[in-house]
């Protein structure tokens, strides 16, 4: 358990202030990035970041030792997400296709790196086009490296519930590649 | 075909995370904002202290002291006092003086202010529960 997971009841404001400015430090990028993921839009995920830490702040003297602070700040960001992806400012204003998107280039036979790159870019635009359930699981058990137990204690799904989605969500993106001819052995 | 998903982390940070950044100057902004909310949650617990019953400001001070969670809130004692005068304006609480030699201020919550708690109350915090709702996968986004 680091430093930042220990707050107690002798905690003063200023100390309130400091612990804050830590889980700012060390969970910042990666909130911005879980938020980008539901939202797809840079903008939009700052703004939500910004107001995931209010809520932080505002909520510290709930934090309860039974959670990692992690996931307790994880929750507060996930919950912050659905909540905006499911109002009706988003479901009615937004539109939500703002990922870069990059064809591959037809006509030049591409260096091997470059064919790399695009298909790295290919397999992220694809993540993105998934449906949100799915992109969720996929994005916090390959980019967060999180277990599925941590998975289903974050997003309130079952941990049957999230293999399946994994299993789903893979397939998915196996079937989208099949179909546009990326071969055995692609993106390894 | 192999796990495609084996390289996403690299992928991401190369392409669409390149860019996504908490930055510093993010961070400011958001610690600009803070004392607002400590000021937000100082009228909430007066307004709950005063439907208990009715104090003086010296009376609230003590209650902040026998509850830990609530003085990282009170960074001094001057600033109960000046949200003390602003529930006065806004008319969530209103106050008498004693009759003794030394008159005390005492608080007491107004219909403002017992309105204004119970909103507060009912805005039911869902941040922290589980199940608070499952994605409609259907319906899309």
């Amino acid at each position: 358990m680091s430093d930042i997971d220990m707050i107690d009841q002798s905690i003063t404001f200023e100390s309130k202030v400091q612990w804050f400015e830590e889980i700012m430090d060390t969970y910042g990028t990666a909130i911005q990035r879980l938020v980008f993921t539901y939202v797809k839009e840079y903008s939009t995920a700052e703004d939500l970041t910004q107001e995931i830490f209010l809520k932080v702040y505002r909520k510290i003297h709930t934090f309860q030792h039974d959670s990692s602070l992690k996931t307790w700040v994880y929750r507060i960001a996930i919950n912050h997400c659905k909540d905006y992806l499911r109002s009706w400012y988003c479901r009615h204003i937004v539109v939500n296709d703002q990922v870069d998107h990059h064809a591959v280039s037809d006509g030049v036979r591409p260096d091997q790196q470059l064919i790399k790159k695009v298909e790295e870019e290919h397999l992220v635009q694809l993540v993105f086009t998934l449906p949100v359930i799915y992109r969720e699981s996929i994005y916090l058990y390959y980019y967060e490296d999180l277990t599925i137990k941590m998975i289903s204690q974050l997003t309130g799904a079952k941990e049957n519930t999230v293999k399946g989605r994994l299993k789903r969500g893979k397939a998915l993106l196996k079937k989208q590649l099949e179909q546009e001819g990326y071969h055995e052995g692609s993106f390894n | 075909m192999k796990d495609p998903l084996i390289n996403l982390k690299a992928a991401m940070d190369k392409t669409v995370f390149s860019e996504v950044n908490f930055s510093d100057q993010q961070k400011n902004r958001t610690l600009d904002l803070i004392e607002t909310i400590d000021d937000q949650q100082l009228e909430l617990f007066i307004l709950a202290a005063l439907h208990q019953t009715d104090q003086s400001g010296y009376d609230l001070i003590c209650w902040f002291e026998k509850e830990p969670q609530l003085q990282p809130l009170l960074n001094d004692e001057g600033r109960l006092y000046i949200i003390l005068h602003q529930l006065e304006q806004k008319q969530w609480i209103g106050s008498t003086w004693t009759s003794e030699k030394r008159p005390i201020k005492i608080y007491h919550l107004n219909k403002l202010g017992k309105k204004q708690l119970s909103m507060t109350k009912k805005e039911t915090d869902d941040v922290l529960s589980h199940n608070a709702w499952q994605l409609n996968f259907k319906g899309g986004w």
